[in-house]
């Protein structure tokens, strides 16, 4: 091999390495390691009483960002709620899909309203613990755990 | 094996150890109360009404019990023809449950003779929860609010397999509520499954005679 192409090897697999590296670091610095073993099967999506991306929170804690925004289909807040917990979560009134920020302003606060996407932290917020997602799991890894965890204080790890 | 390689081993195994420890202490074993669990009363007219409209059912709470469960989960259930427990988790906002009457239902619960839950099912898609409440109650079958999610985190968090299953309530006060079997000669009264209960469905009597 000629000395550039070897030297462009190398240099991707040190970039390869690095980016897998980083994931295991947050991955560990989140406190769930366990998550690097999800192989994203998304069989937790199938009973989730609240339609929730459930996959979503197990890569958000493979990644450390409780910001991920993963999608909801049946959960229901209050608009003023959703308002509050995030703006730019999307929710859904009379088939038309906006922003909270945007409902808030064209619609009474005390709507209810279906939320369509929602990050991970808030998600867990109203997250009812009821343990489906893990018993669907085909390597039971702990999704409730991550979920329990980022509950407390929308962080994952005791930060 | 060198000095040195036996030196690393005893530095990590030392780390290690206070690693498991330092977690131990400061939470690592704290669940919080223990005691005796009981399985809370059903809700009863009081505690909550139904009103059937064209296009929706709403689950009304006492001002009580929405001020415990407002923003919270409880299930609306029903028996269809088959003797299935087919509910639906569902949010109490402003001390109310809405089910639209397009809505299908969350789950089904297969129940033995016995009235033990063998499996919960994810719902029908070709039917709705409104439809089966509606025939629930004009066929005269079981139908209302309960606390259990039938997620079964108290029968996977208990050590001592003093809750092996979940079943139909016996008494007919609980209208065919699913409720938790405890079975006390195995309880430790370690408190996990109250704990980890996420509707105070089961509750320590002493954190119950604290409450009264």
């Amino acid at each position: 091999m000629e000395p550039k192409y070897r030297n462009f090897n190398v240099a991707l697999y040190v970039l390869a390495t690095l980016v897998m590296a980083a994931i295991v670091i947050e991955s560990f610095s989140a406190g769930h390691p366990w998550a690097l073993t999800c192989y994203q099967c998304k069989a937790c999506n199938l009973k989730c009483p609240l339609g929730y991306d459930v996959s979503m929170y197990v890569a958000a804690a493979a990644t450390d960002n409780p910001d991920l925004y993963m999608s909801s289909t049946k959960l229901q807040l209050i608009l003023e709620e959703a308002y509050l917990t995030d703006p730019d979560m999307i929710v859904e009134i009379n088939d038309e899909r906006m922003s909270a920020g945007e409902a808030y302003d064209r619609y009474e606060p005390e709507r209810v309203v279906w939320v369509r996407k929602l990050r991970a932290k808030d998600a867990a917020k109203f997250d009812p613990l009821d343990g489906y997602c893990d018993s669907m799991c085909p390597v039971d890894l702990p999704i409730t755990d991550a979920i329990r965890d980022l509950k407390e204080d929308g962080k994952f790890g005791d930060g | 094996m060198d000095k040195k390689n036996l030196t690393l081993f005893l530095g990590i195994l030392v780390l290690m150890v206070a690693m498991v420890a330092y977690d131990t202490i400061t939470h690592g074993l704290d669940i919080g109360v223990k005691g005796k669990p009981i399985v809370r009363a059903a809700f009863t007219e009081k505690d909550y009404s139904i009103v059937f409209k064209p296009d929706a059912v709403v689950v009304n709470l006492s001002a009580e019990a929405s001020d415990e469960y407002n923003g919270g989960f409880l299930s609306v259930y029903a028996f269809d023809e088959e003797g299935n427990h087919v509910f639906s988790i569902k949010r109490v906002l402003d001390g109310k449950i809405i089910i639209d009457a397009e809505e299908n239902p969350g789950f089904r619960a297969i129940l033995s003779e016995s009235d033990v839950v063998l499996s919960v099912e994810k719902g029908s898609l070709d039917i709705t929860l409104y439809d089966v409440l509606v025939d629930a109650r004009e066929e005269g079958r079981f139908f209302g609010l309960e606390k259990c999610l039938l997620g079964q985190q108290c029968i996977k968090v208990c050590p001592a397999a003093a809750i092996m299953e979940l079943k139909k309530d016996p008494d007919p006060m609980g209208r065919g509520r699913i409720i938790p079997a405890i079975i006390y000669d195995n309880c430790i009264e370690g408190g996990l499954c109250a704990a980890r209960c996420p509707t105070k469905l089961i509750t320590l009597e002493n954190e119950s005679q604290q409450n009264k």
